[in-house]
């Protein structure tokens, strides 16, 4: 190696699942960090790089575990500025810059570019806690911090009593009681202060005691008891479980998946892109799909067959997407190994920040309409213009 | 050639008005002649009956469901002994499912020639040529099903009749087929999705159509390929209660179409085994007889044929293109089931059946046959089969001639089932006291199904010029009377068979494994691009085997194949 290529000093590294694009100056080390398993194959950075340093390779390979070896873009560490771009525009947080092992963006802090403007929100007020939104999102980016109940989530959860506010009031009729200890015999709520035996009075006698935390007004004492001597009441003020559910806005993709299932339309979501989908199903050749694992927003699907009485001339198509949930980030279109089955188009990307010129360039790209095609150059991803 | 005559039988031929007639029946080359020379093979027929060979228009003896049956019934072994080789003969075996060659062998000591193999699923069909091959005397053809076949679906509903007659007429000639059969119209394709259609108005799934339309697309595509035999209908909803309507309903699309072949036939339906589609009743409770109203509607419209599909009451299998009725008959008996769906054109199940005469349900059945055979008016259009072996194996047709021609016999029965009462109540068999003449069954079983096959020019009866198949049975009208016994007996032991004029059986003894042929029908249509195309797309796409592979090649699957080619272009 010549001397002269000494300083900057270029290489890439894999350190578990992340992918290190290494500039080294004398004094100073940038990274560009690739998240390999978080990225998606959606290609925004790889149209959004000023220096063209990112290209697409194997998506629908990668990202169906099939090659493991490699991430769905790759990085040229020697044609990398390290601005940081990419990493302000990737939808999937999957890329970050560190200077001197620092994250660090300084085209931010020097207010060169734009952030995406999201809205990820959910109204504390009108949700319940309930899990639709925890499961239903494709990016575990739900963080629901709700305390787990006994016997259900964890062994040594939460009392579910715990689960409600109110009061709950117990009550034993001293002239019904006898004093005979089976509801304490049954209850870790209950124990029985008793008097001690003696001969004097030959009696059985003391007070129940009663612990407010621990009883869940199952009514089991009450029951039980023989002399009917035991009355509990539980007058209820809140239902709501205690916690707090929140949308952890750094990996959320405002699919809307949330929004579209929450019972209470407690979420609101603003996506940061606009944009058309469409799906031309005569032209999927079936049985790949590959579009629809690769999706980040699980916004593809195959429709389900008609009964065999429902057909009537009619099969259901072999491909389909739910505008209302896609993102248009792309991945779909880079994967599809067909010819014009996706087309898409996005329309408006909505930012906060200074609308630079580097920006509107970069926006420029991105909303070129695209569809998929069959030759390309090997090894990479190539997308067709439309209109 | 050798020269044959058959000296002093009493001739029993409806294609010359014979009716018992002593007269001597002279052969040569093949044929049937007016007069042999001195040199001529002299067969003694005094004190015998005379007739053509037998013409069987529908039976199940060949191919894929037929083997399936022989396979899965081992023990159907168990009620006929097996014999071994003898002389000219390979050894035979089975009872309700025989082998091809006891089936062959039976059918010539019944005085058989002519056998049509009635269901054929064109995929399979090298199979059914390789058994037709492999089954010696016998003249045969078959019938591949059209009833269910995506093309013909497709086609019927979009009313493209030219398209179906070319690929009709292509089908024929890939399979080596004879004519159109068509099963459970529509509903054998619904049992693809484990449905059916048990009116000629069930839409069938996906495809929209309805058996009316398959049918009557069918009746009109075969006119219009003007082939020796008509449509040969196995209509929906068979072996239920109150399916006679459905019948009528099959029947009445025939209306007012007219045939203009030239094979002498002149009926446009053929419905099949109608026995099993004359039930009245909701219910097998309140199960009872429609024979007399299906048989008075056949009876009036000329352009129809039946076969009936005789109960014989014994220990049989049951196998069929309608897999649905198949699959509900092993839900009502409980016995091992087997079903065959075929890609893109049919189906099959095959279901043991026992008829007993100790249940109702099958005395009136047999019933049933029997009353409708006795109410024709014209045997010429009503036949003899037992849908072999559906409703009873083809070597007791003996006994169902017994049955028709002598009522004792039937009273005799009807007296030892145990529900005597009940079966009497639920049809008019025993009212009827018509016993028919030998004439009458001659016509059930020789002049008429040959007539109806197209091939009436060919056997069927005693004519000069027609091919020499003939049957010399040890009965004498005179003296033997109305013998019942007499009458099973002496038409399952024929002391003498000719078969395109070489002696199969002579002094009751096979001879000769003769030298069958099998009949196709090619018809010539006007080139169709359309159809070809589908065809190649329907290859390419939905079937497992290659076009190129599909064909039936004659040199390879077929033993003496023998044309009749038709000219349908316009």
């Amino acid at each position: 190696m010549a001397m002269s290529t000494m300083y900057p000093k270029f290489s890439t590294k894999t350190d578990g699942d992340n992918i290190i694009m290494e500039q080294k100056l004398l004094a100073k080390v940038s990274h560009l960090v690739l998240k390999k398993n978080v990225c998606t194959g959606c290609g925004i950075c790889s149209e959004a790089c000023p220096k063209e340093a990112i290209v697409l390779g194997l998506v629908g390979a990668v990202r169906r575990g099939a090659v493991t070896t490699e991430a769905p873009i790759s990085v040229d560490p020697a044609k990398c500025s390290y601005c940081g771009v990419c990493v302000i525009l990737c939808p999937f947080n999957a890329l970050g810059l560190e200077v001197d092992g620092e994250p660090s963006l300084p085209i931010l802090e020097q207010e060169g570019f734009p952030q995406y403007d999201i809205t990820a929100e959910i109204d504390e007020s009108k949700c319940n806690r309930c899990t639709i939104c925890h499961e239903v999102c494709p990016n575990d980016a739900i963080i629901r911090d709700v305390p787990t109940f006994e016997g259900v989530d964890a062994a040594d959860g939460a009392k579910r009593q715990a689960a409600l506010t109110g009061k709950t009031t117990f009550v034993v009729d001293k002239e019904k009681c006898t004093v005979c200890g089976i509801c304490a015999a049954l209850c870790p709520a209950l124990s029985v202060d008793r008097i001690p035996f003696y001969a004097e009075t030959a009696k059985s006698l003391g007070d129940i005691v009663w612990d407010e935390k621990l009883c869940n007004a199952c009514q089991v004492c009450a029951l039980a008891c023989p002399t009917e001597a035991i009355k509990v009441e539980r007058a209820v003020e809140s239902n709501k479980l205690p916690g707090k559910v929140t949308i952890d806005v750094e990996n959320c993709c405002t699919c809307s998946w949330c929004e579209k299932t929450c019972p209470t339309e407690a979420v609101t979501i603003k996506k940061f892109f606009d944009g058309e989908i469409s799906f031309n199903a005569e032209k999927c050749p079936a049985g790949c799909s590959t579009c629809v694992e690769v999706c980040p927003c699980n916004a593809i699907y195959l429709p389900s067959p008609a009964s065999a009485v429902g057909m009537k001339k009619q099969k259901e198509a072999v491909i389909a997407v739910n505008k209302d949930l896609c993102i248009f980030c792309g991945a779909c279109v880079n994967a599809c190994p067909s010819e014009d089955v996706i087309r898409l188009k996005r329309t408006e990307i909505r930012v906060k920040g200074p609308e630079t010129d580097l920006f509107k360039k970069i926006a420029e790209k991105l909303y070129v309409p695209r569809t998929s095609k069959v030759r390309e150059t090997f090894g990479h991803v190539e997308v067709k213009k439309v209109e | 050639m050798t020269e044959i005559l058959i000296k002093n039988g009493f001739v029993f031929d409806p294609t010359q008005g014979i009716k018992g007639d002593k007269k001597d029946i002279a052969v040569k080359d093949g044929k049937i002649v007016d007069k042999v020379s001195s040199s001529a093979k002299v067969i003694d027929a005094t004190g015998m009956t005379v007739m053509a060979g037998g013409v069987d228009i529908h039976t199940h003896v060949a191919g894929a469901k037929v083997n399936v049956g022989r396979n899965f019934r081992p023990e159907d072994k168990l009620q006929a002994v097996y014999e071994p080789a003898r002389g000219v003969r390979h050894m035979s075996g089975g009872y309700s499912v025989p082998t091809v060659f006891k089936t062959a062998y039976k059918y010539a000591d019944l005085g058989y020639t002519t056998v049509f193999e009635a269901a054929m699923p064109p995929l399979y069909a090298r199979h059914t040529h390789e058994e037709m091959r492999d089954t010696p005397i016998l003249d045969q053809g078959a019938f591949p099903m059209f009833g269910n076949n995506w093309f013909m679906l497709d086609y019927l509903k979009n009313q493209e009749y030219d398209n179906a007659a070319a690929y009709i007429a292509w089908l024929l000639r890939s399979t080596k087929g004879y004519g159109i059969k068509c099963v459970n119209p529509g509903g054998t394709e619904a049992w693809g999705w484990g449905l059916n259609c048990l009116t000629v108005n069930d839409p069938v799934p996906y495809f929209e159509i309805t058996p009316r339309e398959i049918i009557s697309g069918l009746i009109n595509a075969n006119e219009s390929l003007l082939l020796p035999h008509s449509m040969h209908l196995h209509g929906n909803n068979l072996g239920n209660p109150g399916n006679y309507t459905t019948t009528l309903d099959s029947l009445k699309i025939a209306e007012g179409v007219k045939t203009d072949n030239k094979f002498g036939r002149e009926q446009v339906l053929h419905h099949t085994h109608i026995q099993f589609h004359s039930y009245g009743g909701t219910t097998w409770a309140d199960f009872e007889s429609k024979g007399p109203e299906v048989m008075d509607y056949i009876n009036k419209n000329k352009n129809i044929t039946c076969d009936i599909g005789f109960v014989t009451l014994d220990e049989t299998t049951t196998m069929t293109g309608d897999g649905p009725f198949e699959h509900h008959l092993t839900a009502l008996n409980h016995l091992k089931w087997a079903n065959t769906d075929v890609e893109v054109e049919c189906g099959s199940g095959i279901v043991p059946y026992v008829y007993s005469k100790d249940v109702y349900v099958c005395g009136v059945q047999w019933s049933i046959g029997l009353e409708m055979a006795l109410l024709a008016k014209d045997h010429m259009r009503c036949h003899l089969t037992t849908d072999h072996p559906n409703a009873g194996p083809f070597t007791r047709y003996p006994r169902v001639m017994k049955w028709l021609m002598n009522q004792e016999s039937r009273e005799a029965l009807l007296h030892t089932m145990k529900n005597e009462d009940k079966v009497r109540d639920r049809s008019s068999l025993s009212s009827i006291d018509r016993e028919l003449t030998l004439y009458e069954i001659a016509m059930m079983t020789r002049a008429g199904t040959a007539k109806a096959l197209g091939l009436a020019d060919r056997c069927g009866g005693l004519g000069i010029g027609l091919q020499a198949d003939i049957a010399v049975y040890p009965f004498n009208p005179e003296t033997d009377g109305n013998d019942a016994e007499k009458i099973e007996w002496a038409f399952g032991n024929a002391v003498y068979l000719v078969k395109d004029g070489q002696i199969i059986i002579n002094d009751s003894e096979i001879v000769s494994n003769g030298n069958k042929k099998t009949y196709w029908v090619d018809v010539t249509t006007n080139p169709n691009k359309q159809v070809e195309r589908d065809i190649s797309e329907m290859f390419t796409k939905y079937y497992t085997v290659t076009e190129k592979n599909y064909d039936v090649e004659e040199h390879a699957f077929m033993k003496n194949p023998f044309v009749i080619k038709v000219d349908a272009t316009q």
